[in-house]
């Protein structure tokens, strides 16, 4: 994730004193690594936009409890994993056939892989492991699931992770070691950590 | 080189296509104003303001202070209202004179503390009124003696029906004679004393002592 400590925070000063435009400038900052997170959290394109939009418009209503040294990016991933669980628990409670879901098939949102592989019968086993992985992940509970797609997709610190989901460097470590568990143990992944 | 955990490798290659965020802005400007709060949720956004404790301190600090202030005024205008009555009740033929015990002092540091006088124009003055009060003990004194010699004729008259009218007349002539005299002092004090004073001080004085000063004795009764 990249980090823009001196910009957010000019930009968080601006938007508390009125200066609306600097949403806009956090929007075209941010706006693409929340949707990463609230895509492979939730694997629905439409709920993650939704998503990310209901983060941006928290943001702006909250403007004013802001404090000069606020981590904006802590706040909004704190913010969208929130939103996201709670949608996760609802899409569970009201299941629904999903646009994006791998399930379906639909091959402009669902798994690719970022190399060409050069034998079809290849490719078509990396496809399947992929799918495997989205639907293991997608099993995963929230806490793990949360640490496993911040640190690795976010690339945010163990510290930073623990600010956004409230938990210490030590818990976050534990969590991130069982969310590699689990999803070994669902991919059949016979392997050392 | 160590060869990758097979795990990351998989994540890694997990890179979904994500979705547009062409028009995101504009869809959460939208939003935002779909949802603009109410006046009560203004409201109470300004209260969570981090200003808002410290102002709201300092306007209840300014409020006590105002309050003790204001209670302070107002016990103070009671002690100058009382005093200013006593002050009167000293130099006032009609309030009733002075015993001669009665002190001015407290009247006068009154009066000086109110009007400000400086220690000059405080000498002059409580000399002014020391010299008044030796002239309203003896005009007291002589209407005591005029007040028993008129109960005496009265009593006479009950007991035996009739008495002198020339010599009730006479005493009924000496007490207007006295009150008239004590209001003319106190007018003399009154002069004199605002002349010493400033225009300023001169104004409130005066203020103080108007309704003694224009309303002579009036005529006893036959």
């Amino acid at each position: 994730m990249p980090a823009y400590p001196a910009t957010d925070r000019a930009d968080l000063a601006a938007l508390r004193r009125g200066d609306d435009s600097a949403l806009n400038r956090i929007i075209e900052r941010w706006e693409r690594p929340l949707i990463g997170f609230a895509f492979r959290y939730l694997g629905n394109s439409a709920d993650a936009r939704d998503l990310v939009e209901e983060a941006f418009v928290r943001l702006y209503q909250n403007r004013e409890r802001f404090e000069a040294e606020s981590n904006l990016p802590a706040w909004l991933f704190t913010t969208l994993a929130n939103l996201c669980r709670n949608r996760n628990r609802w899409n569970h409670r009201h299941p629904t056939t999903g646009m994006d879901s791998s399930e379906n098939g639909d091959p402009a949102v669902s798994a690719q892989l970022r190399s060409v592989e050069p034998d079809p019968r290849a490719k078509l086993q990396h496809m399947e492991m992929l799918e495997t992985l989205e639907k293991a992940v997608a099993a995963l509970p929230h806490d793990l699931k949360a640490t496993l797609l911040l640190c690795h997709y976010e690339r945010l610190s163990h510290r930073e992770i623990g600010a956004v989901l409230g938990c210490s460097e030590r818990g976050i470590e534990t969590r991130l070691r069982r969310a590699r568990q689990q999803l070994r143990a669902d991919l059949g992944l016979n392997l050392s950590t | 080189m160590p060869s990758k955990d097979p795990l990351d490798e998989l994540l890694d290659r997990w890179n979904p296509v994500h979705p547009d965020t062409s028009g995101l802005k504009r869809d959460v400007w939208r939003r935002i104003a779909a949802v603009r709060p109410g006046l009560l949720v203004q409201l109470g956004a300004w209260l969570r303001r981090p200003a808002f404790p410290l102002v709201f301190a300092a306007a209840c600090a300014l409020a006590v202070l105002a309050f003790v202030e204001w209670h302070e005024a107002q016990r103070q205008r009671q002690v100058n209202a009382e005093l200013a009555r006593q002050y009167l009740r000293v130099i006032d033929p009609a309030l009733g004179a002075p015993g001669e015990s009665d002190s001015m002092d407290r009247e006068l540091v009154w009066m000086r503390d109110e009007l400000r006088l400086s220690p000059a124009q405080y000498a002059r003055i409580r000399e002014l009124h020391e010299t008044l009060n030796s002239e309203l003990v003896a005009l007291e004194k002589d209407r005591l003696r005029v007040r028993q010699e008129t109960a005496a004729l009265e009593e006479e008259r009950r007991t035996e029906g009739q008495i002198d009218f020339l010599v009730f007349a006479g005493l009924i002539k000496v007490r207007q004679d006295l009150d008239l005299q004590s209001f003319h002092s106190m007018q003399r004090l009154v002069s004199a004393t605002a002349t010493i004073m400033t225009p300023e001080q001169r104004r409130r004085y005066l203020d103080y002592v108007q309704a003694a000063i224009s309303t002579p004795p009036q005529p006893l009764a036959d």
